[in-house]
């Protein structure tokens, strides 16, 4: 079964927000509403378990070369844009189902980082997973954190199942 | 009973839609009265006569603009073949060009039947009623004639000898009499043409260009004396003997003289007394229309021939019409497209219920000969009392421009371009109005600008051919023409405007203006005509490219922090990966490069649509030893691959994962085999025929040529993927015409044509060169292929490329051939310079364990395969499943239960 999320992980769970994870980016205060708990009561009964998963070396990815990482049989893509810059989104592309993100064209649209899927080159926000080119797609995003030189990404328990 | 001849010799006759198509013309009981009652159940009954341009066009209007389907149309034509592009037998002469007219969609029409060789032979006015060569009748409501013209030849002795220059079958003819009689005679042969004219000039020029000697003979003082003044006419003759033709002016054959046994012709006597060699004597005096059906039918015909019509183009029968070289009009015929197609309109609409009318002839005629530019239009000769002549002649140059203008120097009558026929798209259609500049302004020889497309009244015709006006042309290109046919959006690149609009798609000679027309239009619109790469880059990829070589730039970051802005995007960073490896020819995934590649490149490989890749070794001309198919065989044994020939002589294996292409390389790299780019913008392949080491027919060596160039131009990165064929001989089994870059064998040499590809778009090769030596060849290529590299948009080919220069064709040879820009040697050196660096992709990469890592399936499981792979059999081979295998999960094969044994 595949999970889709209306609201991101870090809105849902907004202890993790910044610890040790990576840089703060523009589009966080602008396209995110910083609801907290409070603010959605119901938000706490249907949290999801998270927890952070050692994928892969920081010093394994090179710069904007993305690299897929097996956690917990899901297939998650990485992307190092700069050592405090790292983004997790699916591996698997939301068009076409096939496992390919990661060898998608890293860039940049505005000031908002960017993945292309090399199948059908739909365009994505890195950080948000919203789709440029055709709006109906979404491609899942995790939040990352940097933990002794181990990119660390947050991944649902419930992920084991999903595989 | 004729109904069985009929559908003996219908061209279309195993289709039994279009013998439905016949019986409403075939004969019944059915009296002609009868079948003048018309209801919607019975359509009307069409017939034409003739199957040349004027009947395509015809039958294409009607095709398009009966969408009620009150017709049912019949075309005879004696010739066999569909209608084709009698304008371009120049090309023909030149090589085997398709000249069938598009569209060919009428041809498929249920409502339209063309019966291919088969000529009308008699017309019953009275029974309405036409008999065909097959012994066939046929009824017709409307008769229309478009017999064409034959080409005339006087009576004289040895006329039997005498070949004409008038079909297509005359023009395959003549090629190969001109090979045959080269084989006999052991020397060049010599080619006299009689007719000085727009066709006899194409013959000499085109038989010259096929390496025979050539000589024109023509009754007038110069050349071309129809449409050209003495000035011109000069210096259209200085060209043409600048060519190495001959000329005798201002008189005519006498006596064909022949062999005694009157088996071979050996020259000419002329009415000057000189006697002239010759092995071959065509006759292109002129036309005589085909109206022998018409006086047996007893139509009125005009004085100098040709079926007499009014306005309408219906003749002294109104029942039957006539168009094209057969009517005349006005007691003249005219031997030209454009007035033929006006006609074929102004049918169609009457045919459909319209009041459309003839009323002027356009005369405007360009010569189309390779490397001469002559034009004349309107009254060129200025004939119109008290018209002004504004002349520039330049004889050393072989130029020669006039504009005819009325007594108030104001509005343009006509002119005549010979050397240099620039201006000549843009004032045709200003005849007849007032010029906006001092007439000696638009002069280009002159050194004057030609004017911008602009300032043409919306009603002006931009096309003459296919009758497209400059309102018309710039309505496509805002797309507020919401007329059912055309409601298709604003076409903002030429090729979709073309297509839309028609314009420019008979001659050409129009589409210089289309072009500048297009450019005004988006500009006046607010489009910026942009060729900008994306919001990264604010060049073009030329100027990048010419910016990248001329800074010596050779990293990513540098293009980036010197001409880019953020991080890129799958647009420019494939660009830029491509300028880098055009230029530098290094290891496309080294420093940083990597993140720039497309998909493909990136992989070394082709993903397919479920993340594998499909690999593709390279096999040089499509030779391959046992040995090494052996090698392959193996290979896709021992990985479980998909196993299919490619279009290009190559052999693809599918379904291998990421993490299996350095398994599969290894094996396939210690057996001599090296990458074949099928991932790269890059040569794919040199198309081979078996060329004259098998063949009975080869005239060279074709796999042999074809395997020096792919090893020559193997990882050469460029705009487009690029392919090349080598044919053999003229038979052209390598489909060479359909490549980008296309040669073809001749006697003497190699043939090249450039700008041809298959696919979405397809083009055919335009000849370039001829009777090349093969180092002239290699050395045209290399100037080619690095002038399009370095000056072509991004995902541009070949064909749209030329198709965007100014000056397409000619602009190409004058780079290649006659280098006028003095680049030759600079475009020969970039090309060495990337055969030595060349080195196999693959090798490169398995030498070097940090290129390797780049081949893992998931970092932190780097030999894992991909879980969701999931494949089925079918013809005892894998393919993907589709998404309904995939959810009854039983019937699949998982991948990782068919990983075969790694070899390490």
């Amino acid at each position: 079964m595949a999970k889709k999320h209306s609201a991101s992980l870090a809105e849902m769970w907004p202890a993790y927000r910044g610890i040790n994870a990576r840089t703060r980016q523009p589009w966080e205060h602008t396209t995110m509403t910083m609801t907290t708990a409070e603010a959605r009561p119901n938000a706490s009964a249907t949290r999801p378990t998270l927890v952070w998963e050692r994928a892969c070396a920081v010093s394994d990815l090179e710069p904007s070369w993305g690299e897929a990482a097996l956690i917990r049989r899901k297939q998650i893509a990485l992307f190092l844009l700069s050592p405090t810059e790292i983004y997790a989104v699916d591996h698997r592309d939301p068009h076409t189902e096939a496992n390919v993100m990661a060898r998608g064209i890293v860039g940049s649209k505005g000031d908002r980082p960017t993945i292309a899927s090399p199948l059908h080159k739909e365009v994505y926000d890195l950080g948000t997973g919203e789709c440029f080119t055709n709006p109906t797609l979404v491609l899942h995003t995790y939040d990352t954190r940097v933990v002794g030189g181990y990119i660390e990404v947050a991944v649902e328990t419930g992920l084991l199942e999903a595989a | 009973m004729p109904a069985s001849n009929e559908t003996a010799s219908a061209y279309s006759a195993p289709d039994p839609t279009a013998i439905a198509g016949d019986s409403t013309h075939a004969v019944t009981s059915t009296s002609p009265a009868d079948a003048a009652v018309h209801t919607p159940e019975v359509p009307r009954r069409v017939i034409v006569i003739g199957g040349g341009p004027a009947a395509h066009r015809l039958t294409d209007a009607l095709h398009s603009r009966d969408t009620e389907h009150t017709l049912s149309i019949v075309v005879l034509t004696e010739e066999n073949h569909r209608p084709y592009d009698r304008v371009a037998l120049s090309q023909r002469l030149a090589g085997m060009v398709d000249l069938t007219l598009e569209p060919t969609a009428p041809w498929d029409s249920e409502r339209i039947t063309l019966r291919i060789h088969e000529r009308a032979t008699r017309i019953d006015p009275i029974a309405r009623t036409v008999t065909t060569s097959t012994g066939a009748v046929l009824e017709y409501d409307d008769l229309v004639l478009a017999t064409g013209s034959s080409a005339p030849v006087p009576k004289m002795p040895g006329r039997e000898h005498i070949r004409v220059y008038r079909t297509l079958d005359d023009v395959d003819a003549l090629v190969d009499e001109l090979t045959a009689l080269t084989a006999s005679l052991g020397r060049t042969p010599r080619v006299v043409v009689a007719g000085g004219g727009l066709l006899g000039l194409e013959a000499a020029g085109g038989l010259h260009a096929l390496g025979a000697e050539a000589a024109i003979v023509h009754s007038g003082g110069w050349l071309m004396s129809a449409q050209l003044d003495e000035g011109g006419g000069q210096a259209l003759g200085r060209l043409i003997i600048a060519q190495g033709i001959e000329l005798h002016l201002g008189t005519r054959a006498r006596t064909i003289l022949a062999t005694h046994d009157n088996t071979a012709v050996t020259g000419l006597q002329l009415g000057n007394g000189q006697e002239i060699a010759a092995d071959l004597v065509v006759y292109a005096i002129g036309i005589s229309p085909r109206d022998e059906l018409a006086r047996a039918a007893g139509l009125t015909i005009g004085t100098r021939g040709g079926v007499t019509i009014g306005n309408d183009c219906r003749t002294s029968d109104a029942n039957i019409w006539a168009i094209g070289e057969v009517a005349s009009w006005n007691d003249r015929c005219v031997g030209l497209v454009a007035p033929a197609n006006a006609m074929a309109e102004v049918v169609a609409d009457r045919l459909l219920g319209g009041t459309a009318e003839f009323t002027t002839v356009d005369d405007a005629t360009k010569l189309k000969l390779s490397g001469i530019d002559v034009a004349s239009f309107g009254d060129a000769l200025a004939t119109t009392p008290g018209s002004l002549e504004i002349v520039f002649a330049d004889p050393a140059r072989g130029l020669y421009q006039k504009l005819v203008m009325t007594d108030d120097a104001k509005s343009l009558l006509g002119g005549i371009f010979v050397g240099d026929a620039t201006p000549y798209s843009a004032l045709r259609p200003m005849v007849g109005r007032q010029l906006r500049s001092e007439p000696a302004a638009y002069l280009s020889a002159a050194g004057a600008e030609a004017p911008a497309g602009d300032e043409l009244p919306d009603d002006a015709l931009v096309c003459s051919c296919n009758m497209v006006s400059a309102g018309a042309v710039r309505q496509a290109v805002r797309g507020d023409d919401t007329s059912a046919d055309n409601a298709r959006g604003a076409c903002t690149e030429l090729g979709a405007l073309k297509t839309c609009t028609r314009a420019g798609t008979q001659c050409g000679s129009c589409v210089p203006l289309v072009k500048k027309i297009l450019e005004a239009e988006l500009t006046a619109s607010g489009h910026i005509v942009s060729h900008t790469l994306c919001e990264h880059f604010e060049l073009s990829r030329q100027e990048l490219f010419d910016s990248v070589r001329v800074l010596g730039l050779v990293s990513s970051d540098e293009i980036f922090s010197r001409f880019g802005a953020g991080r890129g995007c799958d647009v420019c960073k494939p660009a830029v990966g491509s300028i880098l490896a055009s230029q530098n020819t290094s290891y496309i995934l080294d420093a940083g490069r990597g993140t720039l590649q497309d998909t493909n490149d990136r992989a070394l490989a082709n993903m397919q649509k479920d993340g594998t890749y499909s690999v593709v070794p390279r096999i040089p001309g499509g030779e391959i030893t046992p040995t090494k198919l052996a090698v392959i065989a193996q290979v896709a044994l021992d990985f479980d691959l998909y196993t299919k020939i490619t279009g290009g002589q190559r052999i693809d294996l599918f379904g291998a994962r990421l993490e299996q292409l350095p398994d599969i390389w290894r094996i396939l790299v210690d057996a001599g085999f090296e990458s074949g780019q099928a991932y790269g913008k890059a040569l794919r392949n040199v198309k081979s025929c078996v060329g004259s080491t098998w063949c009975r027919f080869g005239v060279q060596d074709a796999v042999g040529l074809a395997i020096r160039l792919e090893l020559r131009y193997r990882g050469l990165r460029a705009p487009h993927k690029f392919k090349f064929g080598v044919s053999g001989c003229a038979r052209e089994c390598a489909e060479a015409r359909a490549k980008d870059v296309g040669i073809i064998a001749s006697d003497n040499g190699w043939n090249m044509y450039v700008g041809g590809n298959g696919g979405f778009q397809p083009a055919h090769g335009q000849l370039l060169a001829t009777d090349l030596d093969e180092e002239t060849l290699i050395r045209h290529i290399d100037r080619y292929m690095m002038y399009y590299i370095r000056t072509a948009d991004r995902m541009q080919r070949t064909a749209r490329w030329m198709e965007d220069l100014d000056g397409g064709l000619e602009h190409v040879r004058d780079i290649v051939i006659n280098d006028s820009l003095g680049l030759g040697e600079e475009l020969e050196q970039a090309v060495l310079a990337h055969v030595d660096n060349y080195e196999d992709e693959w090798a490169a990469t398995l030498a070097d364990p940090d290129r390797l890592r780049r081949f893992r399936s998931f970092v932190n499981a780097p030999t894992e395969p991909d879980p969701s792979i999931a494949l089925v059999t079918e013809r005892d081979q894998i393919r993907p499943a589709t998404p309904a295998e995939r959810a009854e999960s039983s019937t699949l094969l998982l991948s990782g239960s068919r990983i075969p044994v790694r070899k390490e």
